[in-house]
């Protein structure tokens, strides 16, 4: 009886030690199971938050964030690739970046809106996993071999798609739902890098567009207070003439007329003859100041650019001897004739050079060189001065800018004007220490390089 | 003797010129305006007229215009002080008889003077 009672009650033990054991290597099981799935997720959120750290650095490139993203959805998911599409505007898909087989077969892949899985996805804004895709009617072979894929939408703050990202496997049924969310939550992530990526496009462009806009309303503000500089000397030489030359008239005439007085070679008689030489003089600066504010009409005609250039350097060929300056001449053979104010001409180049020239210090040279360049006829005069200082560069054009005794700071005001009015330009290289280059540049073009727009002067148009 | 109206507003041109020309031998008038002026052409009509541009009021080249409804032919010199406005006022200077430029040199006065007038 005990004996059976204890052989009974040991295989009951067995029996429970049996239950037990199976029991505890189930919940083994289990837990290595509730483990793996916890190490996975905590695996995920860390990329997550990886990605998210990434999205959020606005000094890495766009790209290499979508990059990252590819990688991390491809290794989380032991996908075998990952791609991102970009819908256009023209409603077609194209692929921005891929990870994975296949890559070069995928890059140049475009999808209209609506067809195939990705181009659905597109057009429903509704994530998908596709267990097989053999199964799919919709399905478009791309890669061989891929079975299974889940694709979700990028989708705006505004709930606009903007693209898709898709991950494919060669494994059939290879995803379950809990990857479906990884992957909504990966591309909220790249739609969000995107639509900051291009609102900073839209900004930097926005911004470009400002910075131009600003160079250009410098520029016209420079243009405006040049030309309000220019108005003001066109009053100013209507009052010149009217106010200086009036009183100059009564003190010529009178000093004439009291000179009659004088017994000829008489003392008196001489005082007279210097005053009214004395008055001419101060005529002439008026003059150079209405001239200036005139800015007579161009008469182009058909002109030989040497034979003017050596016009004028004959009339400075003393003044260089003198001060035993070179005067050289390179000229370009065969240069075309120019249609052009031959008078107007004379005057800017007579102004550049005898600026060089007394720029130029003795037993120096001064060049002029002519040729032709872009449709622009070029003439340059190089002197062999000291340059020319930063802040005289800046307004040495402006009327009145003068750095000489005895100048009135029109000459190169004029030169500018006249050369403006056929259409040109006066550009200015220096160097300190290595003299300065005043380059005249004309259009040879025959319709540009007339201005006739407003050729009158302010102070004629009203005054006189 | 012939007779000559000046007009200018600048008193010491007119003493000038009107002494310069009475010594050459001319019987001159003197108006300080364009209103003036033409005032005084309603009493006397002279041979030559010597006429300022820049006036304050009624500008020179207004004066003209009058002075030509009545009198066509009356010889008129205009005097400017700025060189070179010929260029501009190639409508008026069919009706005039030249032009003095400031500051005039009175050896040249003389000279248009006699040219329009002897």
């Amino acid at each position: 009886m005990s004996v059976n009672r204890t052989k009974k009650s040991r295989n009951r033990c067995e029996k429970i030690r049996d239950e037990l054991r199976q029991s505890l290597h189930e919940s083994a099981k289990e837990f290595q199971q509730l483990n793996d799935k916890l190490s996975r997720r905590s695996e995920r959120l860390a990329a997550l938050h990886r990605i998210s750290l990434a999205a959020n650095d606005s000094s890495l490139d766009p790209e290499r964030v979508l990059n990252l993203v590819l990688s991390e959805a491809v290794e989380l998911l032991k996908a075998d690739s990952a791609v991102i599409f970009h819908l256009g505007e023209n409603d077609v898909l194209h692929c921005e970046v891929a990870l994975g087989e296949c890559v070069e077969q995928i890059k140049p892949m475009t999808l209209p809106l609506g067809q195939g899985i990705v181009g659905h996805v597109a057009a429903t804004a509704e994530a998908e996993i596709v267990p097989d895709v053999e199964k799919d009617p919709r399905y478009r072979l791309v890669v061989k071999g891929v079975r299974s894929e889940i694709t979700a939408p990028l989708l705006t703050q505004g709930r606009k798609v903007i693209g898709v990202m898709n991950v494919e496997s060669k494994l059939p049924d290879a995803f379950t739902g809990e990857d479906l969310e990884l992957l909504v939550m990966l591309a909220s992530h790249v739609a969000r890098v995107w639509d900051n990526a291009t609102l900073y496009k839209a900004l930097r462009n926005r911004n470009r567009e400002l910075s131009e806009s600003y160079a250009e309303l410098r520029k016209t503000q420079a243009k405006l207070i040049r030309q309000g500089r220019l108005a003001v000397l066109g009053q100013m030489a209507a009052i010149v003439a009217h106010e200086i030359r009036n009183p100059l008239t009564s003190i010529r005439g009178f000093a004439q007329r009291i000179s009659r007085r004088f017994p000829k070679g008489d003392r008196g008689c001489q005082y007279c003859h210097i005053i009214v030489e004395e008055v001419d003089k101060l005529d002439q600066v008026t003059k150079s100041i209405t001239d200036f504010a005139r800015r007579p009409t161009p008469v182009p005609r058909l002109t030989h650019i040497d034979q003017l250039l050596d016009r004028v350097l004959l009339i400075f060929k003393e003044e260089a001897n003198n001060k035993g300056l070179d005067l050289i001449r390179e000229y370009d053979t065969n240069l075309p004739e120019a249609l052009i104010d031959a008078d107007q001409m004379q005057q800017v180049f007579s102004n550049i050079i005898r600026n060089a020239i007394q720029a130029s210090p003795s037993e120096g040279k001064v060049t002029v060189r002519a040729s032709v360049h872009d449709e622009n006829l070029l003439v340059a005069v190089n002197d062999s001065g000291p340059g020319i200082p930063q802040d005289v560069r800046q307004k040495m054009f402006e009327p009145f800018f003068t750095t000489k005794t005895h100048g009135t700071g029109l000459g190169l005001a004029l030169a500018q004007k006249l050369v403006e009015g056929h259409g040109g330009r006066v550009d200015v290289e220096s160097l300190p220490g290595n003299g300065a280059t005043f380059t005249v540049v004309l259009p040879l073009d025959n319709n540009r390089n007339t201005n006739t727009t407003s050729a009158k002067s302010t102070a004629e148009q009203g005054d006189e | 003797m012939k007779h000559i109206l000046l007009v200018d507003d600048e008193d010491n041109i007119l003493v000038l010129f009107e002494d310069e020309l009475t010594e050459a031998g001319y019987r001159v008038t003197t108006a300080g305006s364009g209103p003036e002026a033409l005032r005084l052409l309603e009493q006397d009509v002279p041979d030559l007229v010597i006429l300022d541009i820049r006036m304050p009021g009624m500008h020179g080249v207004e004066v003209l215009e009058k002075i030509r409804e009545k009198h066509e032919d009356l010889p008129i010199i205009m005097c400017t002080a700025l060189q070179g406005m010929r260029d501009d006022f190639t409508v008026v200077e069919s009706k005039v008889s030249g032009y003095l430029t400031k500051p005039v040199d009175l050896d040249e006065l003389r000279a248009k003077v006699k040219e329009a007038i002897g």
